[in-house]
Formats: structure tokens, C-alpha cells, sequence
């Protein structure tokens, strides 16, 4: 059965954070739900639908931005108080908008997760977790890496409390007291967690999760051992998962996995017998969806699907139909609801009309006064800036709370731009002197009307480090703009991993001096993408990397004084050296560097190369033939006399043309890091080879692997 | 009409009578319907598939309602005929959870429409896509592109979904089926010679 459901605005809010809204239980037997929801402007609102309008319930006032909203009460009653926490601080309300909690948690950060089961408070911020009871200090611990969220195993079926955390280097930690019990490695750095079917399944004990990538998953989480029960994987290339929630929308008595990404898909799974999962329905809103639950708001009966987007807007997709009458006429005949809609919003469109005319007036009479000050109207980005593993590049999004009128990107290191395909915006390059101003790339988006999304995709080369600049501004009078600023690291292309294959030639690198564990975690912070800012705690540490655009990996190791790196790629390496060496410069320390170089790690990296190259290379030969080809094709009326391989070339041209646009650069890309290979393996040597560059490229530009290998070896 | 009748009429304190045919498929919906328009107290609990066809009445604010629910099954539906020429008004009742058998509902409507007796009579069809309520229920726009009912020009009707169960959708429906037949009396009235 396909499910089939329509799209319901229900009330707009501020802009909101992740898990920021919740159904309140229904009050008697299949009654409508209260939603309640909390923004950035820290109101919490409590209203439910009455004939297609909201009604407000309690509306709290306003305050410092709330992060989260969750319910609970007294173990086993209907759990319907509300809890939001913002800043350091959690307060409670009743259903009615009594507030009857206020807790300071004394933390120096503000907090990003809670949990509430009864009287028992879970709040976690950056790096830090806290356990109150009855808002008392109960268990304390510190996190290595940012804690993106938190649950815990209902206690009534389980017995004990086992929280569960998402940590951002990729694993669910799962504590005992306040000492780590074991922890979990997950496929991405988990986001977003929830029990399955609300309860935690028939033990308690399952746990689903998302992950900031994009992937699903289903954990149990055992006494001893966790058990995986499935994942999904991300192949369409969906956003990062911000929300989840088990309801049985589909109605076959299983509950179904609710999911909302970032990029505004909002899916079904459904869950047959044997426990298989199918993704039955998909909706994409034109925002990331902050939250998502399962209930019955609208009108009673019909179940469905509440959603909460990033600028606040709660709506629904409910299984109700939406046109119920027709009549004779050509003309569509609109409901008396939107009718009186319309109207409503036209009237309050007129007042307001008039009042920002006049306001706009005194403000221009304002502004010509000496001493006055104009301030800049202040609006929140929701940015993210992260590394693909599937095609090695950045894809950093912006998401704005109106829409966005311009978009302008500098960066001081060169970059590509690549194409994504849900984009609109229109694209324009300046040329830019990259001599005196250090400028490599400065291209405009201008977006279409109501943009408030937008999602670029940039590779960026190992080695070249600096900023990328956006400049962003939205439709708002005054116009004004708000700058961000990314890091491209050194070694932009590698992301974390848990573990590396150490049976690969090695080179080392090690570094001795006078400095401290901070300062050359700091260092490696500079360095690469995914490591936690915090020193972590302890006298040393191991961090494992992979090259996405490779596959070479690079284990890191370091304490107070002294460092080494692995890495089966010398150009790792070597950036690593230069790197490290300046910036220990900067700040006047004496380093001791020496290097091991494997004399087999060449061969190894040029073989890891070798198929990709290859690949790039017959793609490239193919592509330049599908025009003549075509040109005959058209002459002859068919492509019968063809020989073979030809006609392959010619089924599957469109084909390779989308691979090759897909692509652009890549070549080149693979012929730049050949030769920083080439000059870096040489350089380990005290060799000078820049002259025999030319050479190089020669011998790439007629490609065998054993006589690149035989190059590499003689030079 | 005598004087008293047309001033009580007049004040509201008689109200108008008019026949309503009931018709449809079986498991349709009619009798649910019905019932669910009858006053709370006179409800039936039970209901039970409609042998040969029973008289039902209930009244709205100003028109006092007798519907002929007729036995949708095939071997009832050549009765319908019988009670064309008394009609004033028709409900026609659909299952929107049927899409097997919304071809026999536009058959049997098509042979309804082009019958002598309704033809050439400009009255009032009210169509219900019943059991709205299903989740695999073809909307009401949806049934009535299948129905073909915009070929429907010499007669005024409406579609409405409805949920006979719950009593979602009736009174839209039943509110306009008074506005039609208002304004038939009123062209009566006006047409006929003072």
C-alpha cells in the first residue's frame, strides 16, 4: 500500500533548534494533541487546532535561546511536562503553562541535550554530561570528542539507568555511574538519538540512531556488548538526519520509523514482520526539518506526521484528504477555510503595509540625524561545513531564516566549485588576481525567490590551507550582510576514522621538543578536519585518518614532548612537516624532526592511484570520441558498422558525459598529486627534482604503471 | 394551498416536504448515511444490508426530508426505477474505497441520468465519496473525474466527501441539497400563474 499525505501549515514560530517540539498525550480516548513547541527567542508555545485554526494554549515569555524540549512526569503517568533547557539552565511547565521547575545546572557551557525520565535529569553540554536527581548531583563525565545528544533505557523494563551518548568522532558511548562502560562505533558521527517504538522494544534495550551523514541505524545495547541489528546507508545522498520518532502512520499495527534530514526529506520507514525495512513514502519541505513526531493534531482520526522546520514553521501531513466537496465548473473551488485564510491574510498584509510605510519614513528622518546610530538587524545562519566520503569534497550548507538574497564566497586558497543539482541559485565568477591579494576565488550566487537553503559542494587540494569567506545576505530591509569563515586544514581530505590497516609500508615522522600536550593537539587541530578542540584528557593520544581522495591513511600519536606520525602517503607526510615546522617557528619552540621513509610506500601509493587514473584517463579517451561518433552516427542512419567497443561508447554517451562533467579536474587533480608525490619523495632525500617535472608529465601523458613505477625509482 | 397552510409556511411552522432517492452500489454507505441524518435519539444501533428499500425521514432546518433508501444489491437495483418520478432530489452514494467497482457506480449512474423519467428534470444530485475515512480512499476530486461527472450539465450537483460513520461531511452535503431545492421552489413559485 502506498501512503499517500498531505501537506498542513499549522502556525509559525521563531527559529528552532534541533528537538525543539512534542506532542503532549491526548487528554480522554482519541482526541486531538496539544503541540508544543520552543524557539530561539525562547517562548515556548503550547497550542492545539480547532477548525483549522491554532489555539493557543500558554505561550511562555521570552528569554535566551531554548536547545531542547522534552517531556516526562512521574514514572508511569501520562508524561506531559514540559521541559526546555536554554543556556545553563532547565525549566519545567505544566501542561497548562504553570512553570513549576527552574534548575540551574551551574555548567560553564549551555547545555545541548537533555533527557528527563521522572525525577532523574540527563543534561549534556559541549563535552560534558551531568545526572541529577531531583536536582541533585549524581554522576558526572567527560566526553573526549562534542556530544551531539543523549538517551537513556527506560528504567521501568530495564532496571537500571544506562545513559547512551552520541559523540561527534563517530561512536555512542554508553556509561555506568560515571565511568565509561563500552562504547559503540557507528558509520558517521551520530546526531540524533531515540528508542525504538518509544519503549526500547520488548527489553528496553534497542536504540536508534542517525547520523550527521545521513545514515540509519538500530542498536542494542546489551549489558555487555552492544548487538547492530541494521543500518542503512546513505546512497541518494540525502542530508544529515536531525530527527526521529517511531508512529504507526501506515496503520499495520508495526510502529514506523519518522525520519527528518537537513535537507527537508521527511521519510516513512516501515517495518515488516521479520524486522526488514522499507522506505514507503518521502516528502522534501523546502527547509531542514528540526523535528519530527507522530500523532493526531488536525482533526481526530486522522493520523499524522508533525514537522518542525528550521524558521519555525510547524505543519502536518496527515492523512486526512484535503478537498472534500467539488461541484460543476471549471474553475477549483476553494474550501471556506482557505477562503477565510486568504482574507485574513490579505487584511493583515494591508495593516502592515501601512505601518512599515511609516515606519520606513521615521526611520529615513532618523537617519539623517549626526549622532544617531543605525543598528544592523540581527538574523541566525545555520551553517555546516563538512567532508563527503564518498566523493572527497566540502559540502558546506546555509540556511537563513528568510530568504536569502545574494551569496558571495572568497577563498585565499584555490578551490573548485562543483555543480549540485538542487540548486537554483545563479552562479557568477569574477576573475581575480590571485598575485597581490592572495585571491583565488570569488564567485555570487543569486538566489531565486524564497530561497532559504543553499548547498555547495567545494573540493579543496591537500596541502593549500587557508579561509573560505561567505558573505551572506537576505532579503531583509535594511540589507546587511553577515560574514562566516571556514578553515580549509592542511590535510582538508582526511577524515577520522577508528581503526587503519597496519600491514601497509609506513613512513614515519617524529617529532621531539619542548612543548606541551596542548600545544601540539592544538597543532593537530590546525592540521586536520575532525579532530575535538579540547585537549582531550589523559597523558597521550591516537587519532586514525583516511585519505577520502585515496584511501592512504595516517595514524597520529602524541603526548607532552613528543609525536609521531604514520602515514603510508609521503605528500602526508610532507605537509605534515612543513606544517608543523612553521607553525612551531611561529611560536619560537625547538623541534626535533626526524623521518623514516619506506622506500615501498611509493609503490604502494602509485598503485592506490593507479585505478582511479585509469579510470580517469579511459573516460576522458572515451568522451572525446562520442562526437565524431555521433556525427557518423547521424550520417549513416545507424551505428550497425560500428566496431563494438565503439557502439558501447555511443549506448552509454550520455552516460559518460554526466561522469565526465561530474567530474571536472579530476584528472588534473590526480596528475597534481602524483607530482607532489614525485618532488616530495625526493625532497625526504635532500634531491632537488622540480627540472624533472616535465618529464613526469610526459610519461602521465602516455600512462603505464610500470614505467611511472621505473621513473620513480630511477630519477 | 389553502391560506393557512401557506401562512404556516410562511411563519416556518410547517415545513416543506420533499422525496429524496437514496442510491448507490451495496456496502456503499446509504443506510449509515441516513441514519447518521436522523435525530440522536431515533439512531439506529444496528445496521443491517437494506432488503428491497425502506422509507426513512428526517427534517433540517427548513425542509422536512422522506428518503426512499433502496437495497443497492444487484438483484434490488431494477426497483430504483419504480421511484424516479416521485424523486425530488437524489443522493448518490459512493465507496471511495472501491476503486474495483467504481466502473459498475458509473455505469449504473449513467443508466440513472438517461432514464425518461430524469433526464429531462432538472433536479438536484448529491454525490457522497463515502468512507473517506479508509486510508487508501480515492478523494473526492479523484471520484469524480472517475464518475465523469463534469459531462453532468443540465442538472446542478455536488460532490462531497464524507465519513457516514463519524457523520463528517454530511451536513455540507445535506446544507446545500436545501439550498438547491429552495431555489427550485422559488423558480416554481415564480413561473407559476398568480
Amino acid at each position: 500500500m502506498d501512503l499517500n499525505l498531505n501537506h498542513v501549515d499549522y502556525l509559525q514560530v521563531g527559529v528552532t533548534s534541533q528537538k525543539t517540539m512534542k506532542l503532549l498525550p491526548a487528554i480522554g480516548r482519541k482526541a486531538t494533541q496539544k503541540v508544543a513547541v520552543a524557539d530561539h527567542d525562547g517562548v515556548v508555545t503550547c497550542f492545539g487546532m480547532k477548525k483549522g485554526e491554532a489555539v493557543p494554549v500558554f505561550k511562555s515569555l521570552p528569554g535566551q535561546k531554548i536547545s531542547r524540549l522534552e517531556l516526562g512526569g512521574a514514572l508511569g503517568t501520562p508524561q506531559e511536562k514540559i521541559f526546555v533547557c536554554s543556556g545553563s539552565e532547565v525549566r519545567g511547565f505544566t501542561k497548562k503553562g504553570k512553570q513549576f521547575l527552574s534548575f540551574e545546572a551551574n555548567l560553564t557551557e549551555s547545555i545541548n541535550a537533555m533527557h528527563v525520565s521522572g525525577a532523574d535529569l540527563f543534561v549534556c553540554a559541549s563535552y560534558i554530561y551531568n545526572h541529577y536527581c531531583d536536582c541533585k548531583d549524581q554522576d558526572y563525565y567527560l566526553s573526549g570528542d562534542k556530544i551531539n545528544d543523549i538517551v537513556c533505557l527506560p528504567v521501568e523494563t530495564v532496571g537500571r539507568t544506562v545513559p547512551i551518548l552520541a559523540c561527534q568522532d563517530r561512536v555512542l558511548r554508553v556509561l555506568q555511574g560515571s565511568e565509561l562502560l563500552y562504547d559503540v562505533e557507528v558509520p558517521g558521527p551520530p546526531s540524533v538519538l531515540e528508542l525504538h517504538n518509544k519503549d526500547g522494544g520488548k527489553d528496553g534495550e534497542e536504540v536508534l540512531y542517525g547520523t550527521a551523514d545521513g545514515k540509519l541505524g538500530l542498536i542494542k545495547i546489551e549489558r555487555s556488548a552492544p548487538v547492530t541489528r541494521w543500518e542503512i546507508d546513505n546512497k541518494k545522498k540525502k542530508g544529515g538526519v536531525l530527527c526521529m520518532d517511531t508512529f504507526d502512520i501506515l496503520g499495520d499495527g508495526v510502529k514506523d520509523i519518522l525520519v527528518g534530514r537537513d535537507d527537508g526529506t521527511v521519510e516513512v520507514y516501515g517495518l515488516d514482520s521479520s524486522g526488514e525495512h522499507t522506505l514507503r513514502f518521502e516528502h522534501v519541505l523546502s527547509e531542514s526539518v528540526t523535528s519530527i513526531q507522530g500523532g493526531c493534531v488536525g482533526k481526530e482520526t486522522f493520523d499524522e506526521i508533525i514537522t518542525t522546520t528550521y524558521t519555525g514553521w510547524v505543519s502536518g501531513l496527515t492523512t486526512e484528504p484535503q478537498q472534500m466537496e467539488a461541484g460543476p465548473g471549471e474553475e477549483v473551488k476553494m474550501s471556506r477555510e482557505t477562503q477565510t485564510k486568504v482574507a485574513a491574510l490579505r487584511a493583515e498584509l494591508e495593516q502592515l503595509q501601512v505601518k512599515v510605510l511609516q515606519g520606513r519614513e521615521k526611520y529615513q528622518q532618523s537617519s539623517q540625524s549626526s549622532t544617531a546610530v543605525s543598528a544592523v538587524p540581527v538574523f541566525s545562519i545555520n551553517d555546516k561545513f563538512t567532508l563527503c566520503q564518498d566523493d572527497a569534497s566540502y559540502s558546506l550548507t546555509l540556511e537563513v531564516q528568510t530568504a536569502i538574497d545574494n551569496l558571495l564566497l572568497q577563498s585565499d586558497v584555490p578551490i573548485d566549485l562543483l555543480d549540485v543539482d538542487k540548486n537554483s541559485a545563479v552562479v557568477s565568477f569574477s576573475e581575480c588576481d590571485s598575485e597581490p591579494n592572495g585571491n583565488f576565488l570569488l564567485a555570487t550566487y543569486r538566489c531565486q525567490a524564497n530561497t532559504t537553503r543553499l548547498e555547495l559542494k567545494v573540493r579543496s587540494i591537500e596541502g593549500q590551507y587557508g579561509t573560505l569567506q561567505a558573505y551572506i545576505t537576505p532579503r531583509l530591509q535594511p540589507k546587511t550582510c553577515q560574514v562566516r569563515q571556514y578553515q580549509i586544514k592542511p590535510l582538508s581530505l582526511h577524515q577520522r576514522t577508528h581503526t587503519i590497516d597496519q600491514d601497509r609500508p609506513m613512513n614515519t615522522l617524529s617529532l621531539v621538543g619542548q612543548f606541551s600536550f596542548a600545544e601540539i593537539h592544538s597543532w593537530v587541530v590546525f592540521c586536520l578536519p575532525e579532530v575535538p578542540e579540547k585537549t582531550p584528557a589523559g597523558e597521550n593520544i591516537t587519532f586514525f585518518f583516511q585519505n577520502t581522495f585515496l584511501g592512504t591513511q595516517l595514524e597520529a600519536t602524541y603526548c607532552k614532548g613528543e609525536a609521531h606520525f604514520k602515514s603510508d602517503n609521503i605528500s602526508t607526510i610532507s605537509i605534515l612537516k612543513d606544517v608543523l615546522t612553521k607553525e612551531a617557528t611561529k611560536r619560537k619552540i625547538n623541534l626535533n624532526i626526524s623521518y623514516e621513509v619506506n622506500e615501498d610506500s611509493v609503490n604502494h601509493t602509485l598503485r592506490m592511484i593507479h585505478p582511479k587514473l585509469e579510470y580517469q584517463l579511459l573516460l576522458a579517451k572515451k568522451v572525446q570520441l562520442i562526437d565524431a561518433l555521433k556525427e557518423l552516427q547521424v550520417h549513416e542512419g545507424n551505428a550497425d558498422f560500428l566496431i563494438p567497443e565503439y557502439r558501447s561508447i555511443l549506448e552509454e554517451s550520455t552516460h559518460l558525459l554526466e561522469e565526465y562533467k561530474k567530474q571536472p579536474a579530476h584528472l588534473e587533480r590526480l596528475y597534481g598529486m602524483i607530482t607532489d608525490l614525485f618532488i616530495d619523495k625526493f625532497k625526504f632525500k635532500g634531491q632537488n627534482v622540480k627540472t624533472k617535472v616535465s618529464l613526469l608529465l610526459e610519461i602521465l601523458d602516455n600512462y603505464d604503471l610500470n614505467s611511472l613505477i621505473d621513473f620513480f625509482n630511477e630519477a | 394551498m389553502g391560506l393557512f397552510d401557506k401562512l404556516a409556511g410562511w411563519l416556518g411552522l410547517k415545513k416543506k416536504e420533499v422525496n429524496v432517492l437514496c442510491l448507490g452500489l451495496d456496502n456503499s454507505g446509504k443506510t449509515t448515511i441516513i441514519n447518521q441524518l436522523k435525530p440522536s435519539n431515533a439512531q439506529a444501533q444496528d445496521i443491517v444490508p437494506t432488503i428491497g428499500f425502506s422509507i426513512e425521514k428526517f427534517k433540517t432546518s427548513s425542509l422536512s426530508f422522506t428518503v426512499f433508501d433502496m437495497s443497492g444489491q444487484g438483484r434490488y437495483r431494477n426497483l430504483w426505477e419504480h421511484y424516479y418520478k416521485e424523486g425530488q432530489a437524489i443522493i448518490f452514494v459512493i465507496d471511495s474505497g472501491d476503486k474495483l467497482r467504481m466502473v459498475v457506480a458509473k455505469e449504473e449512474l449513467d443508466t440513472l441520468l438517461n432514464h425518461p423519467d430524469i433526464k429531462h428534470r432538472r433536479i438536484p444530485i448529491l454525490f457522497f465519496a463515502n468512507k473517506m475515512d479508509l486510508r487508501d480512499a480515492l478523494s473526492s476530486v479523484k471520484v469524480s473525474q472517475l464518475l465523469c461527472l463534469e459531462n453532468i450539465k443540465d442538472k446542478p450537483w455536488h460532490i462531497c466527501a464524507s465519513d457516514a460513520v463519524k457523520g463528517e461531511g454530511l451536513q455540507e452535503g445535506v446544507d446545500w441539497l436545501q439550498e438547491q431545492i429552495a431555489l427550485s421552489n422559488q423558480n416554481d413559485e415564480n413561473m407559476r400563474p398568480s
